[in-house]
């Protein structure tokens, strides 16, 4: 059992701290391995802050997210390729991305978030953020995902006519 | 800063430097990414550039999604082109005529990505069903039966 009042200081990618509580840091396999190999007991407070490789700014917002999903039981349920899909984000997910669309960088945030859940080991914001990447593209024509994730097409002109043929059923 | 005894090199914590472009998303990344696209999107993002296009592939090619699209599959040749008849599960059908080779390299990959109620065969000639046979080694199917007109029905 972890205490919820017990805390932890990470020490983010551009050298400030937070402290937060081992209630949320619970959702975070790597946090919780980093305290492990601390060799301190797993109720007590590590001796040193956790190093993380998350800027400030990214980390407040994940912990804005831990903290509304602080309550969510561990393990993460592993999803079965059927089960995945991506219109099922809960409605206080949906508004807490939407607040970043006001942003000039907003989808910089999301891919900052997306890196973090990955670094940090936290399934269920990893699981969130990429649904909501895989939402913006779904829809879109092949033009508009390149201009929404800003990629250039590197096929040659034969590939590109082939790749035309091959998907051809599915523009009908 | 004191990490303690961090399991993970500090070298190799901070060498993924911050992603600003999708493309410099790890594999695993993108893989979550694209597994939650539509059937159709999914086609559509590996015609976006060369990365997403083999990734896209790898995941076709390991039946990992797209699962449950169809609920049937319907097979024509009819003057050298292939019919083919995709019902999907809400009910809507979607029928597309294409030449032959392209008609059997679109079968090739709808069996390999989709669970099948039934499929049908019909006016099948004899090198089609055998490569029809091969792919059934792919197919996902709660009840597999299909039917030629020539050659009577088989299950």
């Amino acid at each position: 059992r972890i205490y919820p009042l017990m805390r932890v200081t990470l020490t983010t990618s551009d050298g400030a701290s937070v402290t937060v509580s081992r209630q949320l840091t619970k959702h975070s396999g790597f946090i919780e391995k980093a305290i492990t190999d601390m060799a301190v007991d797993d109720n007590a407070v590590p001796l040193s802050a956790v190093a993380v490789d998350v800027d400030d700014a990214t980390l407040k917002l994940v912990i804005e997210w831990l903290t509304e999903h602080r309550d969510d039981a561990l393990p993460y349920p592993e999803k079965t390729d059927e089960e995945r899909r991506a219109d099922d984000i809960p409605a206080w997910d949906q508004a807490f991305v939407q607040k970043w669309d006001t942003k000039e960088d907003q989808q910089q945030t999301l891919y900052a978030v997306i890196t973090a859940a990955d670094k940090l080991d936290i399934k269920g914001l990893l699981d969130m953020t990429c649904k909501t990447l895989a939402n913006k593209i779904n829809g879109k024509t092949v033009e508009e995902m390149r201009e929404i994730l800003q990629l250039e097409c590197d096929f040659t002109e034969e590939e590109l006519a082939e790749i035309r043929k091959e998907n051809a059923w599915c523009e009908n | 800063i004191a990490t303690g005894r961090c399991h993970v090199p500090l070298d190799a914590l901070f060498s993924r430097r911050s992603v600003k472009a999708l493309l410099a998303f790890p594999d695993e990344i993108l893989l979550e990414i694209i597994e939650r696209l539509s059937f159709t999107d999914r086609l559509q993002m590996r015609a976006v550039n060369h990365r997403l296009y083999d990734l896209e592939s790898r995941t076709a090619a390991t039946a990992a999604a797209y699962r449950s699209v169809s609920t049937g599959l319907e097979w024509k040749m009819m003057d050298g082109l292939a019919s083919l008849t995709i019902e999907t599960v809400t009910g809507s059908i979607s029928i597309f005529t294409l030449p032959l080779e392209t008609g059997l390299s679109v079968l090739k990959r709808t069996m390999k990505s989709c669970t099948f109620d039934t499929m049908k065969l019909l006016h099948v000639d004899e090198k089609c069903l055998s490569k029809f046979a091969f792919y059934l080694r792919h197919v996902r199917a709660k009840k597999l039966g299909f039917y030629t007109i020539e050659q009577g029905v088989s299950d």
